[in-house]
């Protein structure tokens, strides 16, 4: 299968800077190929220090490799997800304030209208009745299980800096007259 | 302090915090995964600076190569925590985002029109009831 490769720009950077050898064009089949070659060697994870030093450069090199290319590749992750995780920022800060808006400003003003309103209902049905009108023959009616219960809704109170402040102002003023 | 490329590839490792721009290397024959073919890419160009950083001398490559060795593993637990981190704020924040998009899309699409519906109703059920009570006067008015 055919494949293109993803590495930092700053990495490829670096070694083209050191290996001005080596093929740009031809960079990934170049990797893979010096790649495959070691991680395919058995892995040594000791270096003792009686081996010859030839061998323990050997060692040391293919550790070194793979240790580094799996940290780099971590690295790769967190920066190119960084721009996953700044959509990711913008669309929960985006919905928040939507959410916000809806819940203090839209639902509210609607709701506790509606609970008025309700609750006129209820007073005029009582009215009529106590005038000897049966409320229920008095067209349109409301189909009350299909409505939304609302009844019961208060206002959501939401906090400022400002009203926790004065909260506490007022506790301590409480608490030092006791 | 002119350091070797591979110095400067290991000391840069732990900086996760710097220009984002990618290379794009290519076309290769790889059968692997997108995460294993960069692995491989990474060990290859990982040995392909230390053939240009290692010192000829075998006893200064052998401390040069142990030095670069513990530097990587230094940074590898603070690297992966960091990535861990990053990869679970992000999907949370994906996650609470999806939530609050689907319960935003329910207050917008079916209970504000649900109440604005209702709402309607009432204020047609009043003005009929009023009008009902207009054509029968109070007792005390009677």
């Amino acid at each position: 299968m055919t494949t293109s490769i993803e590495i930092l720009a700053s990495d490829r950077a670096i070694l083209l800077g050191a290996r001005p050898d080596v093929d740009g064009s031809d960079l990934a089949s170049l990797l893979l190929e010096r790649g495959r070659a070691i991680v395919e060697r058995s892995i040594e994870e000791r270096v003792p220090e009686d081996l010859p030093v030839e061998e323990r450069i050997g060692r040391l090199r293919d550790l070194l490799a793979r240790k580094a290319a799996s940290v780099a590749v971590h690295r790769f992750e967190i920066l190119a997800g960084r721009e996953r995780a700044l959509r990711a920022e913008e669309a929960e800060r985006t919905t928040y304030e939507q959410h916000l808006e809806l819940e203090k400003d839209v639902v509210p003003p609607l709701k506790l209208e509606a609970k008025a309103l309700r609750a006129e209902i209820r007073t005029l049905e009582e009215e009529a009745r106590r005038r000897g009108i049966d409320p229920d023959r008095i067209e349109p009616r409301i189909d009350w299980p299909n409505t939304l219960a609302v009844d019961a809704y208060e206002r959501p109170q939401y906090e400022t800096n400002e009203s926790r402040r004065q909260a506490a102002v007022r506790f301590f003023r409480r608490t030092l007259r006791a | 302090m002119n350091l070797s490329p591979l110095a400067r590839f290991v000391r840069d490792l732990g900086r996760a915090t710097g220009a984002a721009e990618t290379a794009v290397l290519g076309p290769a024959e790889a059968p692997e995964t997108d995460g294993r073919v960069r692995f491989l890419a990474y060990v290859g160009l990982v040995d392909l600076l230390a053939d240009a950083s290692v010192p000829n001398d075998p006893e200064a490559a052998v401390r040069a190569l142990s030095e670069w060795l513990s530097a990587v593993r230094s940074t590898e637990p603070t690297l992966r925590f960091a990535l861990f981190e990053r990869s679970s704020l992000t999907e949370s924040r994906e996650l609470v985002a999806r939530m609050r998009g689907r319960d935003i899309a329910l207050t917008s699409e079916w209970m504000l029109p649900r109440l604005r519906q209702d709402i309607e109703a009432y204020r047609a059920r009043i003005a009929a009831l009023r009008a009902a009570l207009a054509r029968v006067p109070e007792e005390g008015r009677r």
